[in-house]
């Protein structure tokens, strides 16, 4: 009996893993499209379950489907796990030789990892987050945006709702204190609104990463401080917090936040969130994994430097045309078709130096 | 008849079952996709399971005393980074790195006190210990990964990138210290006092066996292989970052009972333990090579794990059979 459950269970795993063990199946997208070479890359993400990474899964998923002769692996942990994500990365290395593009939440634990793949001649693009000090020789094009420039048109787009001799608190919470991308938006936020509402003070605290906790710490702010000017987040979950708030409570608040979680879009539709900007994620990781793919098969040169592939507002005025862009791949793919030959056809526009060059 | 002997005698030396099951994953993969064979992949997968693995050697001793530690990971991120400050203001990497050993003794001998004096079980004080130490590397760190470490200084050329016949220093670590603790688990009393304890807690005691005693021992022990096993990670990431090592707990546990350490006590393994948690570290770099759909992979992780488990399970079947002379 034992022996029977265990097989059934060997069977399943087989299975599951079977499913895309075949070089010729699977999700990686444009083999079979014609032509002898092939283009074995390989998209390494910091966690499946968090929209900004699941935007840059779809965009390199994109990018492998347009392009014959890419085959893609993607791989990311379920949660943040600095540690394992080094794992897969390790591995995609070996697996994917022609190309890694990469994006990560804890930059400074892959020195090691991507000295050694820049010394194996593996080409590498950093997706979103500089990679840290010490891996320029490995590491030459980073594709990404201003974060600062986010921040500046986060808080432009809510200075029409706060007057001009406005004083009290402006609510910032940051659901991963201490990452560069959104402490850098947060600086571009406080930046603007200094200097256009002087009135202004801001209460930054840490609102954590995961939904029920994040929920829990927005709610105790806003009841700690209901009367503040604004209440503002760097990353995807404060906007799909503070919508639930209000709709929970019937509380008006003023919001703003960053990236395009569809509970989100759907606060900005019913007016429940001022404006999201959106880093276009999917854009980064379709231009990663493009990049790469013409390197090898077309014998390009891979860019060096930062390619800001840039931002965009959504509020009342685009909301419907952005929540049916983000309906499904192949409306992403649509709506992109345009930006992505435009960057691609003149890159000297978009590339500048690598922050801190 | 000689293959018959060499497949018996393999299925009889300790562990040999989960050893059975790692390779058999490992030439699994191997054959769908030739690349996973490579010597440097095989390396990378053995060097990744030692930090797990080393702390899941310690946490076979707990097991078979019927204790399981939850702050190992905490412990591992409070050692590597409170290591990390001391090197990133100037102090000798080497003293550092001993000093992270010890605060991981200091940490391990915290738990066994709460564990004494306030008399609850190790599984409660150290759920509380885990938020409290990964509370400590976050607010000592400011949240912030602890960066500009002398990266040239020998301890990090040495554990973190240098090789000994082929292997990194980080894997022959973890070899010392499995050969180590299983001599202590098989031939000193206090190996024979932790088994005791956990196959009769009452005649153990019986017999003059102090059980809190042997418990912060015990403790201890965790504590400081999850110190060591700090400094490995440290070395080699070159960075503290204050959330590293969150989740370890739950894997050190499964690799500690997938190499044969039963949860009812009485019993351990510490080859088996690293071996465990080589093979969860096979599962992790091997589903990289499929196009298992991303938000399939925990499943699929989960799906192999068993898998290999049952193979595990499989041949321990088999062993229990001829030894009751009833083959299969």
């Amino acid at each position: 009996m034992t022996r029977t459950f265990a097989i059934g269970f060997a069977l399943l795993a087989l299975a599951v893993v079977g499913c895309g063990g075949d070089d010729d199946s699977g999700g990686g997208g444009g083999a079979g499209g014609g032509g002898d070479k092939e283009a074995k890359l390989a998209f390494v993400y910091p966690t499946t379950t968090t929209n900004f990474a699941q935007e840059m899964a779809l965009g390199a998923k994109a990018a492998a489907d347009d392009t014959p002769g890419v085959k893609l692996t993607e791989s990311a942990p379920a949660n943040v796990d600095g540690p394992k994500q080094v794992q897969l990365f390790q591995a995609a290395v070996r697996s994917s030789p022609d190309g890694v593009a990469m994006m990560t939440l804890t930059p400074e634990l892959f020195i090691r990892p991507l000295q050694q793949a820049g010394q194996d001649g593996v080409p590498l693009v950093a997706i979103d987050v500089p990679a840290p000090a010490g891996t320029e020789d490995a590491v030459k094009l980073l594709i990404g945006n201003s974060n600062v420039e986010i921040g500046n048109d986060l808080a432009k787009a809510l200075l029409p709702d706060i007057p001009e001799d406005a004083k009290g608190d402006i609510m910032i919470g940051t659901d991963t204190p201490g990452l560069p991308v959104l402490e850098q938006r947060n600086q571009g936020f406080m930046d603007v609104m200094k200097k256009e509402r002087p009135g202004v003070k801001f209460i930054v605290f840490d609102a954590k990463q995961s939904p029920t906790d994040n929920f829990n710490t927005w709610s105790a702010q806003v009841k700690a401080h209901p009367d503040a000017i604004a209440y503002v987040g760097p990353g995807s979950q404060a906007a799909v917090s503070l919508s639930r708030i209000q709709r929970a409570t019937g509380q008006k608040l003023l919001v703003g936040a960053c990236d395009l979680d569809k509970v989100a879009m759907q606060g900005v539709k019913d007016g429940l969130v001022k404006a999201l900007i959106s880093p276009e994620h999917w854009l980064k990781g379709y231009l990663g994994i493009k990049l790469m793919a013409d390197a090898k098969l077309e014998g390009k040169d891979l860019p060096e430097g930062m390619w800001n592939s840039g931002a965009l507002e959504v509020n009342k005025d685009n909301i419907d045309e952005i929540l049916a862009r983000q309906e499904n791949a192949q409306s992403r793919s649509d709506y992109f078709k345009d930006e992505v030959e435009k960057q691609l056809s003149s890159p000297d526009q978009y590339l500048g130096p690598m922050p801190g060059a | 008849m000689g293959a018959s002997l060499v497949n018996r005698r393999v299925l009889e030396i300790e562990s040999g079952s989960v050893l059975i099951a790692t390779i058999a994953l490992i030439v699994f993969i191997g054959i769908l996709h030739p690349d996973f064979l490579e010597i440097g992949q095989l390396k990378d997968i053995v060097q990744n399971a030692t930090y797990v693995g080393i702390i899941a050697a310690g946490m076979a001793f707990l097991i078979s005393m019927r204790e399981i530690d939850l702050s190992v990971g905490s412990m591992f991120g409070l050692a590597l980074v409170v290591s990390a400050l001391f090197m990133q203001h100037g102090m000798n990497p080497w003293l550092a790195a001993l000093l992270g050993v010890l605060l991981g003794g200091a940490m391990g001998l915290l738990n066994a006190i709460l564990v004494q004096f306030i008399a609850i079980p190790a599984i409660v004080a150290t759920l509380a210990t885990l938020s409290m130490y990964r509370g400590l590397s976050q607010a000592l760190s400011g949240g912030e990964q602890v960066t500009g470490l002398p990266a040239e200084s020998s301890f990090f050329t040495f554990f973190g990138g240098d090789e000994i016949i082929g292997l990194p220093v980080s894997v022959w670590v973890m070899i010392v210290v499995t050969v180590v603790l299983t001599a202590v688990l098989r031939l000193t009393p206090y190996g024979y006092r932790v088994r005791a304890i956990g196959s009769n807690p009452a005649a153990a005691t019986f017999s003059g066996i102090s059980i809190p005693r042997v418990r912060v021992q015990t403790l201890v022990l965790v504590g400081l292989l999850s110190g060591l096993s700090g400094m490995l990670g440290l070395a080699f990431f070159i960075s503290g970052d204050p959330n590293i090592g969150t989740g370890f707990e739950l894997q050190v546990i499964a690799a500690a009972i997938i190499g044969g350490t039963p949860l009812r006590g009485g019993s351990a393994t510490v080859v088996g333990a690293v071996l465990g948690a080589i093979l969860l570290s096979a599962v992790n770099s091997g589903l990289a090579y499929f196009d298992v759909p991303v938000n399939w992979s925990n499943f699929a992780t989960g799906a192999v794990i068993l898998a290999a488990v049952a193979l595990d399970s499989v041949i321990r079947g088999r062993r229990r059979y001829r030894r009751t002379g009833l083959d299969l």
